[in-house]
């Protein structure tokens, strides 16, 4: 049950991760600048140089949750693609380094001079670690399979979107022919876990097991899942196809790979300190500085893409449906403390909707944006006929202001705070921490008044999915219908010039900042970080990459 | 005649020994208290930690529930004599604070065990017969499960809160303690004098609450002593996984588990309110200790 739910709420994160990868031909030059500059983080971390790659041992890596399914198409989380990701492979790659796309299991590519047919040529002689060869036909039932409704993929079908054909006339030619050009296709298409092919045989001989029992062409082979605990991946000696821009071309050189899946964070850093897990991830910015500072450790840096942490308001809500309510809201949270203290600064204060690090971002949103100021909260709030009773909470009409924010366990320290903050207004809150499942599954149907959220993505379109009024009962769930708003995110959608994108985001933006439907709060840091006996980790822009790694004895 | 007579010495026994039995249990209670060392700092102690809880108002240096946001994570300093929270808040005046949501929830949840345990023990063990084993399996039952886990179960069904988390721990020690009731109350029922009440007809709550209560009030007096401090436990238990007190309320097991995730830049915060916690069942349990030698060194002193 608390599985499924799971799923779902990283099913709808991942959702809103796509949808923004879906929109048109977004490759700013914003957005570009904002990778480059975490291609100066991506550290090859080789640190003892001089040091040959040993080939065995074992590689432990913790993560907080475990996946739901290593079926990768069905899965919605996070982790499941990181995991199929050791299994699998994907057409093209992404260099880490020059952000530029190389072929992986394609040996070759050609995208058409009007963006609209990609042509692969699959890689002869990989073979499946059941023996089964990998054809373009494969590839094309992959994709097929994922797209069949009856599949109940979560990722590609929203990601295939503008996807016209999907043809394989020969062994190894594959050919995807696309409505619209678009730059972030290949951007997905890049991803070695979704997008990864899938033996077919193997599909139908496992039936409904083969999520626990995947196969793949990857570096490593699926050996066993120990439910609440590990999944344990061994090396497949046959490999010998990573994305070029690895040293390593054979197969890897860990015996094993282990992830590991500890929920408590204490315990996580407690295992990583007593060398039980080699890689941490999801390091918090507070014990970061205790890792940089020993040479035992690697720390690998990220920036939060999207915003890390929010408040949304149910504008269904009698209250809260009354925009004053919600500004005064928006003016009495202090984001700076809540960054100092949650995130030991490290991060940044998110102004709007959109996250400055995003195609879109109008800087101007820093001077319009609600400046925290307690004074002016409670005038908005006694002009608006609100005054304060003698239990110092604000009452007109014999209603009180006062609310119940949704919270998982891990936001309980923004939450306080945002609490103290609210109650100097004289609104009352009361804190209902959840499993993320029960969370998400209350927001969509809008049977709440507050609750914090966060998202990824790398376009502004992902406010389509928050505020856009056809996603009530999804994502939507401030549940927002404003025609306004309504028209501006279809727009963005589909402009293709890219002059003309920015203003209508510019235009969106200001109109969310004024509603006031969220409190936006912060885009943090995320860290992740590794013992130094694990050797040459490569750091991409979504994660870390083992290829080249080992690990000494 | 001769009946009347039976009747009458009867009754005069009746009230040689019950009005033996609590003027007895009052003075030995206050005289051996005094007189034993461990019983005497113990209690000294946690009337001065109630007392503390009850001024609170006036001792705190701060507001509990205050955030000072130049001031996260401060050690202890002048300003703040036990250091500061991760969003600001004086530790001190929130373990001060803290002493009442702890406390009274510990003292509401032996309560509940107390009256509910009580009296199903001794309507067990008073009516006996398939009552008697009714209740008696019914408890061994609830017995199985270990009293957190029952907790966790009720607080499931209710919902979290500091409230529902008392009832929780209440009922859930109930089976424990009706068990210890029913054994102590068996021995009584067996003796002479209630044999003699029943034979000349006294009414069962004259008997239950006249000579079966004062009679195992020693033994419940004890038992409840060490029920407190285990309720401590166990409502700090479930603040702790964030099942009992909700924020900002400040009680002892919340901050004991939002201290848990600063350990290695802020020690003082799971220190204090566990030193604390420590410190108060510690002296619960010596007292609880103290008071069954007292009463029973022969049966209970093991």
């Amino acid at each position: 049950m608390t599985n499924s739910r799971c799923t779902k709420f990283f099913a709808l994160l991942m959702v809103l991760l796509m949808a923004m990868f879906v929109s048109v031909g977004c490759s700013s030059e914003k957005e570009s600048s904002g990778e480059a500059k975490k291609t100066d983080n991506t550290s090859n971390s080789d640190n003892t140089s001089g040091n040959t790659p040993q080939k065995g041992g074992t590689l432990t890596i913790g993560y907080a949750e475990e996946p739901d399914s290593l079926d990768v198409q069905k899965t919605g989380m996070m982790i499941g693609s990181i995991v199929g990701s050791n299994f699998g492979g994907s057409l093209i790659s992404m260099h880490p380094k020059t952000k530029e796309f190389v072929p992986n299991l394609a040996e070759s590519f050609d995208i058409s001079d009007d963006g609209l047919t990609l042509t692969f040529k699959i890689r002869p002689n990989i073979t499946f670690s059941d023996g089964t060869p990998l054809t373009a036909k494969n590839y094309k039932e992959t994709f097929d399979r994922a797209l069949d409704p009856a599949t109940g993929a979560t990722i590609i079908p929203g990601q295939f979107k503008q996807v016209k054909e999907i043809l394989a006339p020969d062994d190894s030619t594959l050919i995807i022919k696309l409505n619209e050009p678009s730059a972030p296709f290949l951007v997905n298409l890049s991803d070695p876990g979704y997008m990864q092919p899938l033996s077919l045989a193997a599909i139908k001989k496992e039936g409904d097991n083969y999520g626990r029992n995947p196969v793949g062409v990857g570096p490593f082979k699926f050996k066993e899942w120990k439910t609440g605990q590990s999944i344990t991946l061994e090396r497949n000696n046959d490999f010998k196809w990573p994305a070029p821009f690895f040293k390593n071309q054979g197969s890897a050189y860990p015996d094993q790979l282990v992830y590991k899946f500890i929920k408590d964070y204490q315990t996580m850093i407690a295992a990583l300190d007593s060398g039980s897990i080699d890689v941490a991830y999801g390091i918090a910015g507070k014990d970061v500085d205790r890792y940089e500072n020993n040479n035992k450790y690697q720390v690998f840096e990220m920036d939060r893409q999207g915003i890390g942490l929010f408040l949304e308001m149910n504008t269904e809500n009698e209250a809260l449906k009354d925009k004053i309510v919600r500004q005064a809201v928006n003016t009495a949270i202090n984001k700076e403390a809540i960054v100092q203290a949650v995130l030991n600064g490290k991060g940044r204060v998110a102004h709007g909707p959109i996250p400055a690090s995003f195609f879109g971002y109008d800087p101007d949103v820093e001077k319009y944006d609600y400046k925290y100021n307690i004074d002016k909260a409670i005038k908005l709030l006694e002009s608006d006929g609100w005054s304060k009773n003698d239990k110092g909470i604000m009452e007109k009409d014999g209603k009180e202001l006062s609310f119940n924010l949704m919270i998982l366990d891990r936001w309980n320290q923004p939450s306080q705070m945002v609490q103290a903050m609210l109650k100097d207004i004289g609104i009352s809150i009361k804190i209902q921490a959840l499993e993320a499942g029960a969370l998400i599954e209350k927001a969509a149907s809008g049977d709440f008044d507050m609750t914090f959220m966060g998202y990824f993505g790398v376009d502004p379109d992902s406010l389509y999915t928050f505020l856009h009024s056809s996603q009530i009962n999804v994502m939507n769930h401030s549940r927002v219908n404003n025609p306004e708003l309504d028209s501006l995110l279809d727009k963005g959608r589909k402009t293709i010039d890219l002059e003309e994108r920015k203003k209508v985001y510019f235009e969106a933006q200001k109109l969310i900042v004024d509603e006031a439907y969220w409190v936006p709060i912060y885009s943090e840091k995320q860290y992740h970080v590794a013992n130094k006996r694990v050797h040459g980790i490569t750091q991409a822009f979504n994660g870390l990459l083992f290829q080249d790694s080992w690990v000494s004895k | 005649m001769a009946n009347i007579s039976k009747t009458l010495e009867s009754l005069e026994m009746q009230t040689t020994l019950v009005k033996k039995q609590p003027s007895s249990l009052k003075l030995n209670f206050l005289k051996e208290i005094g007189s034993n060392k461990r019983a005497r700092y113990s209690l000294f102690f946690l009337l001065l930690v109630i007392l503390i809880g009850v001024f609170a108002p006036l001792l705190a240096p701060h507001d509990p529930e205050k955030p000072y946001y130049e001031a996260l994570l401060h050690g202890p300093s002048k300003e703040h004599l036990l250091g500061t929270d991760s969003i600001g808040r004086d530790l001190l005046s929130r373990l001060l604070y803290g002493i009442r949501a702890t406390l009274t929830a510990a003292s509401i949840a032996v309560a509940i065990t107390f009256t509910i345990g009580t009296f199903i023990g001794l309507i067990s063990a008073y009516i006996g017969g398939i009552i008697d084993n009714i209740l008696m399996r019914i408890m061994d039952v609830l017995l199985a499960l270990p009293t957190i886990v029952l907790a966790l179960a009720i607080v499931a069904i209710l919902g979290p809160s500091l409230a529902n988390a008392m009832i929780a721990v209440g009922f859930a020690s109930i089976p424990g303690f009706a068990r210890i009731t029913r054994g102590a109350a068996l021995t009584i029922k067996s003796s002479g004098f209630v044999e003699a009440s029943r034979s000349i007809g006294s009414s069962h709550s004259w008997i239950l609450l006249r000579q079966f209560l004062p009679n195992i009030g020693g033994v419940l007096l004890v038992y409840t002593t060490l029920f407190i401090g285990v309720a401590i436990l166990d409502t700090a238990a479930l603040s702790f996984i964030g099942l009992g007190a909700q924020p900002p309320t400040p009680e002892w097991g919340t901050m004991l588990a939002e201290g848990k995730n600063y350990i290695y830049q802020a020690w003082w915060l799971a220190t204090f309110p566990g030193l604390a916690i420590t410190s108060v069942v510690f002296s619960v349990n010596f007292l609880g200790d103290a008071l069954r030698d007292m009463f029973d060194p022969k049966s209970m002193g093991r």
